[in-house]
């Protein structure tokens, strides 16, 4: 498979009171062709900053710092805006967490869907609503005909979220990057949703960028996991070695944090403490606060990304010492 | 794995904390985010010393007519040593009148803008609170008093009441309520969905401590904003009306009173409106950058 | 058995819907329409369903905070809903709730300490200043927060650290039963383990009984003692815990289950994808409210409600399956 998606030591910092704070630091990752890649991680871990960055969609006050963002070997990061519109929405196409606030409440439904085609395919107005058409049967919806002349208020949330993916699909990216595209939906109305996505993907052979929390999408989704801790990258690797091997100590605590349907657990395990803040941001491994297994190492010096095996790697010391007991 | 993971000792936590920004007094960090509050504020401290001590710093009685304070031909002075703003067409010092007009015109700002945010927050809590039948009746005459043209409104009443700087400022306050009510009673209905007005009612508090202790605290914040910027416009209000001749009545000094009698010289004594009118637009725009200032401060996302 | 701490008979909580200028009432949307269940002292009853399914107003009219239209709610032997004004107030020492948004539930303007005690002064319990600022400490340390934190405010806490407040809380008035509104769902995972490891910690230590309200059943599952999986303002199927999940009966419940993603990516299962959306309160269906949805629909579906049913000891369900 080819890379699809290079990004390389990519640093984003926000402005706040006491200057410039980086909100991810040296993130890198690929994404290849037709494949699903998680992006997981608790609130604040830079997630969702690691893809605005990639579509560059930051705040006024956040910029990327450093490194390099290269799609299909094309370098992203400090691209003309002209130039960068044409990469949204045609090469990569995104959707988000929140489906009752993304569409736009004074267009109808076809127009909005259309509108990428025209901008970016030059189509007519009579070409667009028939493509739009298409694209609201491709996800699903019931009534097409009718539901391209609606406006958003008269669909529910999951159908929302079919919208939003539809307008995505609209010039065939070849990347979709979906921040939390199901976080806000029902588990029934998820289970809809991811769904239609796997489908999709298969169907029109595109890679997945998918921003999640929950563990248990990623496990169902995903092809490759990376686990993001306080802006950084702490694992990452193929789906199942991450929750047959997971090896940093904050995967490890995160999947044995969740209840689990089957089967009965007395006690939950959890992490004790908190995820630092920018402003406090500790020297040596970020984790290490929290860490069970945390030396005087840990706290002094950072860890980088060793490898665990073969493409699987933990930005942990504990990787650096194998065989010492864990 | 049905262990809670071990903390790390603290000898290990104390090690791992060590901040990178350095520490400032939150003082220094709302001067720098805000420096307009402390503008404003400063110059609303001005005026309000001013209006205290006018008495002190006057340098002459505001009313005197000084026998050597007009020209051979009767025209006012220019600005002089004796006179260092000038004297007006009756030879009293303009400097004098000046600082004591500071004392009406914030007395007026002040008492009118308190009148209304007393009548405006109680009926706005009143009217968010209760709703049903008098909301809609406590609002509906809101409307009426803001479809008025206002200041057709007080001059009627002060006309009726007789001039004077109480009726001033009674008439506007008892008049200028409206628009708090209406912010009041936005803030009420927002604030009590909040769950922690759900919470107080789940652990059995009395109405009337919920109405005082929990919801007024978390409106008030917009109020003293708005009620500030209102000290402002209400100084204007009271100098519209005395430039009008119903305001604050001769020989008493006010700024909008010395406004309409420089008028008439203005074209060979421009100081006398000069100085008022500066002196007017230094208390406005003082308000005015303390409110939005302190409407900053007020923001939930500001800095901390 | 003794006598259960709570029932709830046939609870209803009608919205008039209304229109036009003279503000008429044009029908009803059936928020809670006749749910029934017992909580036992000191047991978790978990209330599981989507958004806009009643659980939320089912728990907070529980508390009349807000007020039902219909039903009965027996606490400790008392009809809650008969309940004047004073005596509402002293019964609300005995039935607390918790919130789901850690943010939204605490007075941003008073301090933990005044928070704290606040209960504490309207029930006029722990005499002096000095006694109660002893329980406020007392109470942050069995939530598991230091003491010396008391004077600072609820921003100065993280998510997680503010609902162990809002737990705190909770327990000022020692009661015996908590509603627990989504209480773990606005937080993360690690925290909301630590939080529900919490709420375990204090049953056992103080006998609470909780109705235990969450979306997200593999949380309701881990907590609870029974659970009752709502539609649609009604209460479809109640079982044990691990019963229900091991052998879910109503079509519903088994949709529902078959939907939780499982965080493990080996694990391979049927699942059974429901079409459409929830139907609107206002408008439900006939029948059986489930019908359109269900897989297993049949004639009489459509037609008439199914009737509520012991199918087995301790496990209801309201589907014509099982008649």
């Amino acid at each position: 498979m080819s890379t699809l998606l290079e990004v390389s030591g990519v640093t984003t910092s926000f402005k706040t009171a006491n200057g410039f704070l980086p909100a991810i630091e040296d993130v890198s990752f690929t994404i290849k062709k037709g494949e699903t890649l998680g992006i997981v991680g608790e609130s604040g871990c830079g997630k969702s900053v690691t893809s605005l960055s990639i579509m560059q969609l930051l705040t006024a006050n956040g910029k990327i710092e450093r490194g390099s963002i290269r799609f299909n070997g094309r370098e992203l990061v400090g691209l003309k805006d002209n130039e960068m519109r044409k990469v949204r929405g045609n090469d990569i196409a995104m959707i988000f967490q929140e489906p009752m606030t993304s569409l736009n409440p004074v267009h109808k439904i076809g127009r909005q869907i259309g509108e990428s085609l025209r901008i970016h395919k030059g189509y007519g107005k009579a070409q667009a609503r028939a493509k739009a058409i298409e694209l609201l049967k491709l996800v699903g919806i019931p009534r097409a005909e009718e539901i391209v002349d609606e406006y958003p208020h008269r669909l529910s949330g999951g159908m929302r979220q079919r919208v939003m993916i539809a307008i995505a699909m609209a010039c065939n990216p070849q990347l979709l990057i979906a921040d939390e595209p199901t976080t806000a939906l029902d588990v029934t109305i998820q289970a809809q949703i991811l769904d239609l996505m796997r489908k999709l993907k298969a169907e029109l052979d595109m890679s997945i960028m998918l921003i999640t929390h929950d563990l248990g999408v990623v496990a169902e989704m995903c092809d490759r996991v990376v686990v993001m801790y306080a802006g950084k990258v702490v694992e990452q690797g193929n789906v199942k070695d991450i929750f047959r091997n997971p090896s940093h100590p904050y995967t490890v605590g995160l999947l044995s944090s969740i209840p689990r349907l089957e089967g009965r657990q007395e006690r939950l395990s959890s992490i004790p403490g908190n995820v630092p803040s920018l402003e406090l941001m500790p020297a040596g491994c970020r984790f290490a606060s929290r860490c069970p297994h945390a030396t005087q190492r840990c706290v002094t010096e950072e860890p980088s990304l060793l490898p665990v095996s073969g493409e699987h790697d933990a930005r942990c010391w504990l990787m650096d010492e194998k065989g010492v007991a864990v | 794995m049905s262990q809670a993971m071990t903390p790390p000792s603290t000898k290990l936590t104390q090690t791992l904390a060590h901040p990178q920004g350095k520490v400032q007094s939150k003082f220094v960090r709302v001067l720098k985010a805000y420096p307009l509050v402390f503008v404003g504020g400063l110059m609303v401290l001005v005026l309000i010393f001013v209006a205290i001590f006018a008495d002190k710093l006057a340098p002459f009685n505001p009313d005197y007519q000084f026998a050597n304070g007009l020209a051979a031909d009767g025209a006012p002075l220019a600005p002089n040593h004796t006179f260092i703003m000038g004297t007006d067409d009756l030879g009293r010092d303009v400097y004098s009148r000046l600082l004591y007009g500071a004392r009406i015109s914030l007395e007026v700002g002040v008492f009118a803008s308190l009148i209304s945010l007393f009548i405006g927050t109680s009926l706005g809590i009143i009217s968010g609170y209760y709703g049903k039948w008098i909301d809609s009746l406590i609002m509906r005459i809101t409307d009426i008093m803001l479809a008025f043209p206002f200041i057709l409104f007080v001059v009627a009443l002060v006309a009726v009441l007789k001039p004077s700087v109480d009726n001033i400022f009674l008439a506007i306050g008892v008049l200028g309520w409206a628009s708090t009510a209406r912010i009041v009673r936005a803030q009420v209905l927002a604030v009590k969905e909040f769950e922690y007005v759900q919470a107080a009612r789940a652990l059995g508090s009395r109405q009337w401590r919920i109405l005082f202790r929990i919801v007024l605290p978390n409106i008030m914040a917009p109020v003293i904003v708005l009620t500030t910027l209102a000290i402002g416009n209400n100084m204007l209000l009271e100098s519209t009306l005395s430039f009008l001749g119903i305001g604050v009545q001769p020989p008493t000094p006010s700024w909008g009173s010395m406004l309409a009698e420089g008028q008439q010289v203005f074209e060979y004594a421009p100081w006398l409106l000069y100085y008022p009118g500066l002196a007017l637009l230094f208390s406005v725009l003082g308000f005015n950058l303390l409110g939005d200032g302190l409407r900053e401060l007020f923001n939930p996302r500001r800095v901390r | 058995m003794s006598e259960p701490l709570l029932q709830v008979r046939g609870l209803e909580k009608y919205f008039p819907i209304k229109k036009g200028v003279m503000r008429l009432t044009r029908g009803h949307v059936r928020a809670v329409d006749g749910v029934s269940f017992d909580v036992r002292e000191g047991e978790t009853f978990g209330l599981v369903g989507e958004s806009g399914c009643g659980k939320s107003t089912t728990g907070r009219s529980i508390l009349r905070l807000i007020e039902p239209t219909g039903g009965q709610i027996i606490f400790n032997g008392k009809d809650v809903r008969k309940l004047g004004r004073s005596e509402m107030r002293k019964m609300r020492r005995d039935m607390q709730i918790v919130f789901q948004d850690p943010y939204a539930s605490l007075n941003p303007r008073y301090t933990v300490r005044q928070i704290l005690e606040e209960p504490m002064i309207i029930h006029g319990l722990y005499g002096g200043s000095a006694e109660r600022k002893k329980k406020v400490a007392d109470l942050l340390e069995t939530v598991g927060l230091s003491g010396s934190r008391m004077n600072r405010y609820p921003h100065e806490f993280s998510g997680g650290q503010r609902q162990r407040i809002g737990i705190a809380r909770a327990l000022a008035v020692n009661p015996r039963l908590i509603i627990a509104d989504e209480p773990v769902s606005a937080l993360d995972v690690s925290v909301q383990s630590q939080v529900l490891n919490l709420l375990d910690d204090l049953q056992k230590e103080f006998g609470i009984a909780y109705v235990f309200i969450a979306h997200d059943l593999s949380v309701v599952k881990h907590i609870s003692d029974r659970i009752g999986v709502m539609y649609l303002g009604k209460i479809v199927e109640l079982a044990p815990a691990d019963g229900l999940y091991s052998k879910p009966l109503h079509p519903y419940t088994q949709a529902l289950l078959s939907a939780v993603p499982v965080p493990d990516p080996e694990f391979k299962r049927e699942r059974i994808i429901l079409q459409g959306d929830l139907p609107s309160p206002s408008k439900p269906p006939t029948g059986c409210h489930f019908h359109p949805r269900c897989k297993d629909c049949m004639e009489i579906c459509k037609t008439t409600a199914p009737e509520w049913k012991e199918v087995e000891p301790d496990r209801f369900v309201a589907c014509h399956l099982y008649n």
